[in-house]
């Protein structure tokens, strides 16, 4: 490029070029998100169905491969999901549908999902509230989706022992937490945790990601009034946190 | 045992529907396109309907339409399910009056058979308080 001369003209023409860019880079996004998620669809439905016992006995060891290429899928899921997630974001269009919700039966629903990578892992998994919570202010499916990639991301990091969820009442919020005994943060990386793209090298784990889990779970916060922090302790563990404002 | 028709143009989900739900002791009849799937919406019995929006001929949203215009269909359970899961198409299937609109790659066929089930028992569903940008 030669002569570029900044006038009023050229920074509109720029704005506008870019915001073509954008808006193709969505739609791409798009289109291959739900072509990922066809072939996605037809693995995750017969690998359950087949794991379930619907198509007959198999052995042990058959069972323990196709647990194995059924939790990998579901990985692959929450990463187009994440990647989708992003793209709204970006382009400025992520909405909400927000509902009275029972917080309790979404930690339910989410846990059952993730019972399987659980398992594999041989780690525990255990759900404690205080009694009745109340319901809470929120979107039912995009509080899953940040279950989802906090649990997770503690099965990931977590190589003995397990996951505790929780959910108790603070003050006007319901307050949901995900703790693992992994590998935990060190205090100078939590300040990067939730920007995007971002992936600290959390004590001796090299385990690879895209760092778009945690950002997503902030931004999908943040829109429902609540805030998400995390406590951590190298070779611990860490507790991520969220709150939801109490519905009246 | 109740009737379920499923819309679909894949023919692996088709089987795999199929599978799961008989093994549940449901009768299941299939369509693989919109246009096979409203002559379906005609036949007597069904108590819900399992509806795709990719589809060639009639799409979804189209299907969707005639399925809350015919009389036999117009109070019945629709489940669309897809992947082409933006807000936009989720708005759009519910104000043509979708009962539930669900991401076909977050739902296993044994968590779709309970979804199933519980609309069979109990049809009542909490409507949404509102929906902000």
């Amino acid at each position: 490029m030669t002569d570029v001369s900044i006038n009023d003209k050229n920074v509109d023409d720029l704005q506008k070029e870019l915001d073509n860019i954008k808006q193709v880079q969505e739609e791409f996004i798009y289109k291959i998100s739900h072509e990922l998620r066809t072939p996605i669809t037809a693995i995750k439905g017969s690998l359950s169905t087949i794991l379930e016992g619907y198509t007959g006995d198999l052995p042990q060891a058959t069972k323990d491969i196709l647990k194995t290429a059924y939790n990998e899928n579901d990985r692959l899921i929450r990463l187009v999901n994440n990647l989708l997630a992003l793209s709204r974001i970006e382009g400025g269009r992520f909405t909400y549908a927000i509902k009275k919700t029972d917080i309790d039966e979404v930690i339910t629903k989410v846990m059952e999902n993730m019972r399987m990578a659980v398992k594999e892992k041989d780690l525990f998994m255990k759900y404690e509230s205080s009694g009745k919570l109340p319901l809470v202010v929120a979107d039912e499916d995009k509080i899953s989706e940040v279950l989802i990639n906090l649990i997770g991301n503690a099965i990931k990091y977590t190589q003995k022992g397990g996951v505790t969820i929780t959910a108790l009442i603070s003050g006007e919020t319901v307050v949901i937490s995900v703790a693992d005994t992994g590998i935990g943060i060190r205090k100078e990386d939590e300040q990067y945790l939730f920007k995007k793209f971002s992936q600290v090298q959390a004590g001796y784990s090299q385990q690879p990601g895209t760092g778009l889990g945690l950002f997503v779970c902030k931004q999908i916060i943040d829109g429902l009034n609540g805030k998400i922090w995390v406590e951590s302790s190298v070779g611990i563990g860490s507790t991520f946190f969220f709150s939801l404002p109490v519905a009246h | 045992m109740a009737k379920i028709l499923i819309i679909e143009d894949d023919p692996l989900i088709v089987k795999i529907y199929t599978t799961r739900l008989s093994a549940d002791g449901f009768e299941v009849v299939s369509a693989e396109n919109g246009e096979e799937g409203l002559k379906l919406i005609e036949q007597d019995g069904i108590n819900l309907i399992v509806l795709d929006l990719m589809m060639p001929r009639i799409d979804g949203f189209g299907l969707l339409e005639k399925i809350r215009a015919t009389e036999k269909t117009k109070d019945l359970p629709v489940l669309v399910y897809s992947n082409l899961a933006q807000e936009e198409e989720v708005t759009r299937v519910k104000n043509l009056g979708a009962t539930e609109f669900i991401v076909k790659a977050n739902i296993s066929p044994t968590e779709m058979v309970n979804k199933i089930k519980g609309y069979l028992t109990n049809k009542s569903q909490e409507p949404e308080v509102q929906s902000i940008q």
